[in-house]
């Protein structure tokens, strides 16, 4: 241990209780009345405190004269200092930072599912963006299937079913959310716009049923051109719309638009016994108001290639049964009565009410 | 500016700490400079330290110094990407997601040298870069930047610099995924 002698009052002791004022070496007591004098006249003093070189910082085993080697400007001794170098970890902290490890892992484990459902989202997202709804819908209902509450996978759903004509799926899907509420945003805005078009094309086509219903096949036909023009995307509409047309046609006796539709349609389902039977009706019409024995003829062909259409479905096959019996009846008298007609004459069983 | 005393944020984000402290410990063993005095966690600010020598070796200072940035940073970036889809994407009700969200969140609040690390660091990069040293260039903008955003924590600059990372990228590494 080295020896100190205050510079101020003389006292001595060991170094270490020393203190460096103003690069004077002075014991605890000088330094403290230096430093109220510097307090009192405001101004600054250095104070370093004086590092015994033969004390041991760490075990603070007495060296004697021996000054010890200094690391990090501190003296230690040669059992102390390797310890610096190689300061262990705690055992906590290893359990810590192994326990961290483990919930790295685990929250990797984890998180995969739910990145399968945000890569099935993304992708999702990017097939209806490039409006290609069908195949979006399968990614969309994985999305779903692991996070029930997403409201963008929701709206993209709704907005893919919307607008590949599945209203019924979209319905189910946007009102099974939050009993329909959404947060305002971009696509939640242009999914309500769809889903009221929609809407409003549904109860257009429900009021033109109503009206077919009630024999107005005119206002019918027109009112099912509205609701197909808000339904673009509903498949079969076009094709609907069509065979309305050719009712009202036949009803209005224009046999000309009626084979015009009936040609058209054929054209378009050449694989169908219903749209043969439909032309075969028209041809008919037309044979029946013109004599033109070629009507008659292609008629008959018609009926033949409806027939063999049907073979294949006993459903199809009883409506080429009826619409044939008509249709036959039609080229045989030249009478064109409409099918209600025709079975109040013919098969009277029909009309009546079921006990 | 929501005022919160620093014990509180320490301890709701001890995890950070520990990570921290235990990164300078383990650069320092790794780069062998002797350390006289860890603390891993206390409420107190700092809320941990590791003081260790000095050295003149700009390599060792900067991978002592910055180390636990680095290591922080990874840690808060894999957290948050097992946890950022179910939190911020899929909104799914998660507690798990929500715990492991919150502990890459808090390595990453804790990632930020301290200002005494810095000042190593930028004591020594002067020298180090007339020398043509590239570690010496790079690290004037990075602890120049770092320095601004330790003097901002005031501002949660550190919660935000967590946030950041904790939700951009996650969402690069996602989208560059699929």
């Amino acid at each position: 241990m080295l020896q100190g002698k205050c510079e101020q009052c003389g006292a001595s002791d060991s170094v270490a209780l020393f203190l460096g004022v103003d690069g004077k070496l002075l014991c605890r007591r000088c330094a403290a009345q230096v430093v109220e004098q510097a307090k009192a006249k405001r101004t600054a003093v250095e104070i370093v405190s004086i590092i015994d070189p033969t004390v041991c910082t760490q075990c603070k085993a007495d060296h004697g004269s021996q000054e010890l080697p200094l690391i990090g400007g501190l003296p230690f001794c040669a059992r102390c200092a390797p310890g610096l170098y190689a300061r262990p970890f705690p055992p906590w902290l290893k359990l810590t930072l192994a326990g961290l490890l483990v919930l790295l892992g685990l929250a990797l484990v984890h998180g995969n599912r739910y990145f399968k459902a945000g890569k099935a989202l993304v992708l999702g997202e990017r097939l209806v963006a490039a409006r290609q709804y069908e195949p979006a819908i399968p990614l969309l209902q994985a999305a779903l299937a692991i996070a029930p509450d997403c409201e963008k996978a929701v709206l993209l759903l709704g907005k893919a079913d919307l607008l590949a004509g599945r209203y019924q799926e979209a319905n189910k899907v946007l009102t099974g959310h939050k009993g329909g509420q959404f947060k305002e945003g971009p696509l939640a805005t242009e999914v309500r716009r769809t889903f009221e078009r929609v809407d409003k094309g549904l109860r257009k086509a429900a009021d033109a049923r109503k009206l077919f219903e009630a024999g107005k096949s005119v206002e019918a036909a027109r009112t099912y051109h509205e609701a197909a023009a808000l339904l673009p995307e509903a498949p079969g509409l076009a094709d609907a719309v069509g065979g309305l047309d050719a009712v009202a046609a036949f009803d209005q006796k224009d046999y000309d638009t009626f084979l015009a539709i009936a040609e058209k349609g054929w054209k378009n389902h050449s694989q169908s016994s219903d749209y043969a039977g439909a032309l075969a009706s028209a041809l008919a019409c037309k044979y029946a108001v013109t004599g033109d024995p070629a009507f008659r003829t292609r008629a008959e062909e018609i009926l033949e290639k409806a027939r063999q259409l049907a073979a294949s479905s006993p459903e199809a096959m009883q409506r080429s049964k009826e619409y044939e019996e008509r249709t036959r009846y039609r080229l045989k008298t030249r009478k064109i009565l409409d099918p209600k007609e025709y079975d109040r004459q013919f098969h009277p069983e029909k009309s009546k009410p079921v006990k | 500016m929501i005022p919160i005393p620093g014990w509180l944020i320490s301890l709701l984000t001890f995890p950070g700490v520990i990570v921290h402290e235990a990164g300078h410990l383990l650069l320092c063993r790794k780069f062998k400079l002797a350390v006289f005095d860890v603390c891993f966690f206390r409420l107190g600010n700092p809320a941990g330290y590791v003081v260790h020598e000095q050295t003149d070796n700009f390599l060792t200072i900067f991978f002592v110094s910055m180390g636990p940035f680095f290591v922080n940073t990874v840690f808060c970036i894999l957290f948050c990407s097992a946890a950022f889809l179910p939190v911020w994407e899929l909104e799914v009700r998660d507690p798990l997601g929500w715990f492991f969200y919150w502990l890459g969140l808090s390595i990453g609040m804790h990632a930020f040298p301290s200002t005494e690390d810095l000042k190593h660091i930028w004591k020594l990069a002067p020298a180090n870069a007339r020398q043509g040293n590239a570690l010496a260039i790079v690290s004037f903008p990075i602890v120049a930047v770092l320095y601004v955003l330790n003097y901002a924590r005031f501002f949660w600059a550190d919660l935000g610099y967590g946030i950041a990372v904790g939700i951009l990228v996650p969402l690069a590494i996602f989208r560059a995924l699929v």
